[in-house]
């Protein structure tokens, strides 16, 4: 288990979103997200999005299955990297 | 409880179950297959699902290659969430479980999500709804390629769309569209005529709202006050219900009003026809007491998809000439406009050689450009076989010929010249033909009223049509709804206009009437007859109602409205004085004001 925190300006939308529930498809554990008092599984999207997580959120990562360390070190990662690429101009976005 | 205003324009309230069609003019309502079926719907659901992802990856990979990689993460994102398996497994469910189509399977659960979205309090996040709904069309696009139909409904539904066009709307089967509202148009959008014709409420100009109506849910459009109410109380609920009784027995009252003339108190008898687009609205002329019709918009033979042949005309107007059993016709010649050439669907303005060669150039100013009598002059075997088809016609009843957008009175001088010669040639084939016809035109365009003294010694009569009147003299597009608020029938400039025309029709005797909507606005019916029409030509529903007011008022009454409206400034105050001497003859009555 592993506490992070959303730092990106525009939360976890689409693109982080899919990062995530990328990174979270690579690992056999199960992992879930929880924030906001609700918790759902990292490889689901749009469970992922309606979790509403804007920038300053904490985000607790679990993960429960033979590769779990790696999986929660993995998906750690992602999220302090701040998710790149995402600082799309609007009008293309 | 959500209550939106638009723009009224066919009255009566209905209430119903919604149906959407998005952008595209895919339609969404509610729909189950059978148990059986149902494997065969998750498999079209699966195949729509994989082509969808194929088209986004293909989107991503272009999308990458010119613009660069960050920019195909966009779509990246799209791909994602669509392989989300539980997002697949819930649409899935909906067919498997609840029976529900592909279609509206897609609909319900992407719509769903869609909606949560637009619910967050943050603003970015909320945006994120539209990336949502995109997903949703590409796959209803896919799944709705092969079926995409209005007019197929199996129960009574409420229709909502961004924009219906006039063939679209004059489509649908009335026996299940209750009423229908949409995102844009204006007032006087052709849409909007046809609305009233087919007699069903209608609101327009609502704005976006697409979104926010769960198809399937029962809504309320009210084409009086302008007003949709999605998801509505109950005692909103039980207070339109009961306005939908009070409406069916005001209609009642007004039927009693069928047979008697419409004379004023002091015995003046005014002429109520009607406005068609239809043939079969001949029939609902007659009935509601019509005594001939006094526009019969040939238009709506263009518009049903391809190029009419002359027997098409024929068969047109001589059913209508017939259904009227003597009483006059006047048909007018094409009004083609580009306006409404835009609205065609977009299967025909792709056609490259139509007949008319007109329908693919796209003009800077359709409103200002080739359009009406200007096309017909252009394509003179068109007109001809417009002309021979109601002179043909003319054989079974009285029936004259009106020319739209007349602006200058060479125009007037070719085409009736045309007809003369259309005459001659049907004479010297032995075609059976009326060669008393009338000939009048169209007063659309200032410049007409004008020079309104020259028209006169020549013309046979006159049809003011206030609608382009006030957009061309106001230089106001009617349907944008931006500068609609210039937009105003009572403007004093109108009755400036109205009044030098009727002057000049009545001292060379040549019969004007009006056909504009103003004219079916019963509150505008004094200050008409005080201005000196005794003709009016309105959509055939409103005749009672007009009926009535002219059966309550006396001449000397009406002259003094009209002379002390030709005195104002502004059309706000026209309006106003006018719907007060209205509510003045019906004390009793609620008025609407439309």
């Amino acid at each position: 288990m592993e506490k992070v925190v959303v730092c990106n300006e525009n939360g976890l939308h689409i693109r982080p979103a899919s990062m995530i529930a990328q990174c979270a498809n690579r690992f056999q554990s199960k992992i879930e997200l929880e924030a906001n008092g609700h918790c759902v599984d990292a490889r689901a999207i749009f469970d992922i999005l309606l979790l509403a997580a804007t920038k300053g959120t904490s985000v607790t990562i679990t993960a429960t299955g033979v590769d779990h360390r790696e999986a929660v070190c993995a998906m750690a990662a992602v999220f302090r990297e701040g998710f790149p690429y995402e600082q799309i101009p609007e009008k293309l976005a | 409880m959500i209550r939106l205003q638009g723009i009224a324009v066919s009255p009566g309230v209905a209430i119903g179950k919604a149906s959407v069609f998005n952008s595209e003019g895919h339609q969404i309502t509610v729909s189950h297959c059978s148990s059986e079926k149902a494997a065969g719907e998750v498999s079209r659901l699966r195949d729509a699902v994989q082509a969808a992802m194929q088209d986004i990856s293909e989107s991503r990979d272009s999308v990458a290659q010119s613009m660069g990689k960050q920019y195909g993460a966009i779509f990246e994102g799209h791909l994602v969430m669509l392989q989300d398996q539980k997002l697949y497994e819930t649409m899935e469910n909906a067919v498997m479980k609840d029976h529900f189509t592909a279609e509206y399977a897609v609909y319900k659960t992407l719509h769903g999500y869609a909606q949560v979205f637009q619910s967050i309090q943050d603003a970015f996040m909320a945006e994120r709804a539209n990336d949502i709904l995109d997903l949703e069309k590409r796959i209803l696009r896919i799944l709705l390629k092969e079926k995409r139909q209005l007019q197929q409904f199996t129960e009574p539904v409420v229709v909502f769309a961004r924009n219906l066009t006039p063939s679209e709307t004059a489509s649908m089967d009335t026996k299940f569209v209750q009423a229908f509202a949409t995102e844009l148009g204006g007032p006087t959008s052709h849409t909007a005529i046809v609305a009233e014709a087919l007699r069903i409420p209608a609101v327009v100009g609502v704005g976006n709202f697409l979104e926010r109506v769960n198809a399937g849910e029962v809504v309320i459009v009210d084409g009086d006050a302008g007003v949709v109410i999605l998801n509505p109380d109950q005692a909103t609920l039980n207070r339109y219900c009961l306005i939908e009784m009070q409406k069916k027995s005001l209609d009642v009252r007004l039927e009693s009003l069928r047979d008697l003339p419409a004379l004023t108190i002091d015995g003046t008898p005014v002429q109520l026809l009607g406005n068609i687009e239809f043939p079969q609205e001949a029939d609902s002329c007659m009935e509601s007491g019509a005594e001939g019709i006094g526009l019969y918009r040939t238009e709506f033979l263009y518009l049903s998809g391809s190029i009419p042949d002359e027997e098409d005309h024929f068969h047109a107007y001589r059913q209508v000439i017939e259904a009227m059993k003597g009483k006059p016709v006047t048909i007018r010649t094409v009004d083609l406009g580009a306006d409404k050439l835009i609205e065609r669907p977009v299967s025909m303005r792709n056609t490259k050689k139509t007949d008319l060669g007109y329908y693919i150039e796209e003009e800077k100013n359709p409103c200002l450009g080739l359009r009406s009598i200007r096309l017909s002059l252009k394509r003179i075997e068109l007109f001809r076989k417009q002309l021979r088809a109601i002179l043909r016609a003319g054989v079974f009843g009285p029936v004259k010929v009106m020319f739209p957008l007349v602006s200058t009175i060479s125009e007037w001088r070719q085409a009736h010249m045309i007809v003369e010669d259309v005459k001659e040639d049907l004479s010297e084939r032995g075609i059976p033909y009326a060669s008393d016809v009338d000939l009048g035109i169209m007063v659309e365009v200032p410049s007409v009223v004008l020079m309104i003294e020259h028209f006169a010694k020549e013309v046979d009569f006159f049809s003011i049509g206030t609608n382009d009147l006030t957009q061309y003299t106001l230089a106001v597009d009617r349907t944008n709804k931006d500068v609609f608020y210039l937009y105003n029938s009572c403007d004093p400039v109108i009755l400036k206009l109205l009044s030098m025309t009727i002057h000049a029709a009545t001292q060379h005797r040549r019969p004007v009437s009006l056909c504009g909507q103003m004219s079916g606005s019963p509150w505008c019916t004094m200050l008409l007859l005080g201005l000196g029409l005794r003709t009016l030509s309105v959509s055939p529903g409103a005749i009672p109602e007009i009926k009535r007011v002219c059966r309550r008022v006396n001449l000397a009454q009406c002259k003094a409205v009209a002379a002390r409206a030709l005195q104002m400034e502004k059309a706000s105050e026209v309006r106003n004085y006018l719907l007060s001497e209205y509510r003045k003859l019906f004390p009793d009555l609620d008025v609407e004001v439309s």
